[in-house]
């Protein structure tokens, strides 16, 4: 499969042939990367034309974007990570109507990831308009929370009162920075952490 | 030194010919890399536009697209390989897997291009690292300098440390014949209450003409050497600390 | 086209896209996503979705596990691209209305068969955005979830 990278005239790295320096790249990847141009994360745009190209680009975005905080993630997590990225974006099994997840939703959800400190990974599933959907279940406790970008959170809790009685039931949207806190009240550890709760 | 969690997010090695090669000539030498590794293909062009604005008429735009290479990649991104009209650059991501496999890697690479491209003179060799530190806020702030060398001074300390930095600094003759260039400067964090900054450390070898590969080696080798050395000096035992926490 | 209004005790089936089953870290699917009960809104020239489309179960003779599969079939007979993988969710008219009554939404359960799929039913009045809603269907009142590949030819 080939596709075309348009690579910006203007990045061009500084070095020993004078060519002067340029200002930090902003976007999603190279905010990760601190990247500058000439390295295998440039911020470049792609131009991706049948579906299967469009879900091999996501897929590529987001195993480029976790490998860049491959240092904080436990060392198992992102080969099984890679799994489940390539399980939800197999061509086969994709609808097209759908659109491939953004890297601005990669972004937040591996931001999410490393907030939550969880040790029990979540399972993952796609909007149809190009949003990751992390999900995690513990019997009826239920945390599900869609990554738009820019660090917003759809969410939802169906958590089990601490008598067994019943449930509650809280939607919500929020930025990633107050989702800790908001998410809180509801005992999280019965998702993040392993083994029988 | 090694260390647990080395803030490498990408090492990048680039041999650079001394005669550039026209993009056919790329393009057949990088279908020479294996695809059992490499899976991955994407063509790569430098595109430039331009307006053209004339009195009395409608601006024009037009675009110049130059073909420039071809990058490879492994199924997890994490490894790749650039035949390019002006060199042959071999890339990894995080996580680092150690200059062993690194240059193996590489060697690997400059021989599957070889019979293709013809034995060709390098002039240049650039041996590039990108560290990204992770630093956690203490009161939302950070202290830089309690974690990196290369720092910021400013001539009044009433405004604090600065909330973002960028520097450039470059030494065209560092050591044993090679020249340096570090870009360190912050960078938005990937961690929620973390600040980060880049520690991006280039040695380079230029002014060469060589053909013999153990000469390329060693001096890569050479070259890892004192981008170690480079590195060492930039951090601090705090930094260290935290690298092996 | 003929619409009756589907009786409480009946079951629906909804088709869910393989990327909106609820799976766990290993990728074995243990629910629903509250988007697989998403309207699509416009899109180019596409318009909005007007109704939740789901297949009557109670259309097709036989005990509940027969009706279902071949409410499954019936699905994939139609002009909607099953894959493999896909999943389909199970929940009653009654445990649906209600969710929706608890919301003061009201919705209307009709058989509207169509060319492509007889069994073929329509839920009018479903919100366009009601995260509540979506999420409740998901994760208790229509929940159940048969698997694609668990239903045979």
């Amino acid at each position: 499969m080939s596709a075309i990278q348009a690579v910006a005239a203007m990045r061009t790295m500084p070095g020993a042939n004078g060519q002067s320096a340029r200002a930090m790249p902003q976007d999603s990847i190279s905010e990760f990367h601190g990247s500058m141009p000439g390295t295998s994360a440039d911020a470049t745009s792609a131009v991706r034309t049948t579906m299967e190209e469009r879900l091999f680009q996501s897929s590529a975005n987001f195993k480029i974007l976790t490998s860049m905080v491959a240092m904080h993630l436990p060392v198992e997590w992102r080969e099984k990570m890679f799994q489940q990225i390539d399980t939800l974006l197999d061509a086969e099994q994709w609808e097209s109507d759908d659109a491939p997840p953004t890297v601005f939703s990669a972004r937040t959800f591996l931001r999410l990831i490393l907030a939550l400190n969880s040790s029990v990974r979540p399972g993952l599933g796609a909007s149809h308009d190009g949003n990751l959907i992390a999900a995690w279940t513990k019997g009826k406790n239920r945390l599900t929370v869609e990554c738009l970008g820019g660090d917003r959170l759809k969410w939802s809790v169906v958590r089990e009162a601490p008598d067994r009685e019943s449930v509650d039931r809280i939607v919500g949207a929020t930025g990633l920075g107050r989702f800790v806190s908001q998410l809180a009240p509801y005992r999280p550890e019965i998702w993040f952490t392993s083994g029988e709760q | 030194m090694e260390y647990k969690r080395a803030p490498i997010t990408e090492a990048i090695l680039e041999l650079k010919w001394r005669d550039p090669i026209d993009f056919d000539l790329a393009q057949r030498a990088a279908k020479k890399l294996s695809r059992h590794y490499y899976p991955g293909e994407e063509e790569q062009a430098q595109v430039t536009p331009n307006i053209i604005y004339e009195t009395g008429q409608d601006p024009r735009a037009s675009v110049n697209v130059l073909w420039k290479g071809i990058k490879r990649s492994s199924a997890d991104q994490a490894e790749s390989a650039r035949v390019s009209t002006a060199s042959l650059s071999i890339m990894r991501l995080a996580p680092y897997t150690g200059w062993e496999m690194f240059v193996s890697r590489a060697k690997r690479d400059w021989e599957a291009v070889l019979p293709t491209l013809g034995r060709r003179p390098i002039e240049r060799i650039g041996l590039r690292y990108i560290n990204r530190i992770d630093i956690p806020e203490q009161d939302g702030q950070v202290q830089f300098s309690r974690y990196l060398n290369p720092r910021v001074a400013f001539p009044t300390t009433e405004w604090g440390e600065p909330g973002a930095y960028f520097v450039q600094l470059t030494f065209p003759r560092a050591a044993r014949g090679l020249a340096l260039i570090i870009n360190t400067g912050t960078v938005v964090s990937p961690i929620l209450h973390y600040q980060s900054v880049l520690l991006d450390i280039d040695v380079v070898a230029e002014k060469l003409d060589l053909i013999r590969d153990e000469r390329i080696w060693e001096l890569a080798t050479a070259m890892r050497g004192e981008k170690n050395r480079v590195f060492e000096s930039c951090i601090t035992d705090a930094a260290r600390e935290m690298f092996n926490a | 086209m003929a619409s009756n209004k589907i009786d409480e005790a009946q079951c629906l089936l909804r088709y869910v896209a393989p990327a909106r089953l609820r799976r766990d870290e290993d990728n074995n699917v243990v629910g629903v996503l509250p988007e697989a009960f998403a309207l699509r809104p416009a899109k180019g020239n596409q318009p909005a979705e007007k109704y939740l489309s789901a297949t009557w179960v109670g259309y097709f003779a036989g005990i509940r596990n027969d009706q279902i599969a071949q409410a499954v079939r019936a699905v994939r007979a139609s002009n909607l691209k099953v894959k493999t993988t896909s999943g389909f969710a199970a929940g009653t008219v009654k445990d649906i209305t209600g969710g929706c009554e608890s919301m003061n939404i009201k919705i209307r359960v009709l058989h509207e068969p169509e060319d492509d799929n007889k069994a073929h039913s329509a839920v009018r009045g479903w919100p366009m955005e009601n995260e509540e809603l979506l999420a409740l269907m998901a994760n208790e009142l229509w929940s159940e979830v048969v698997l694609n590949a668990d239903v045979p030819p």
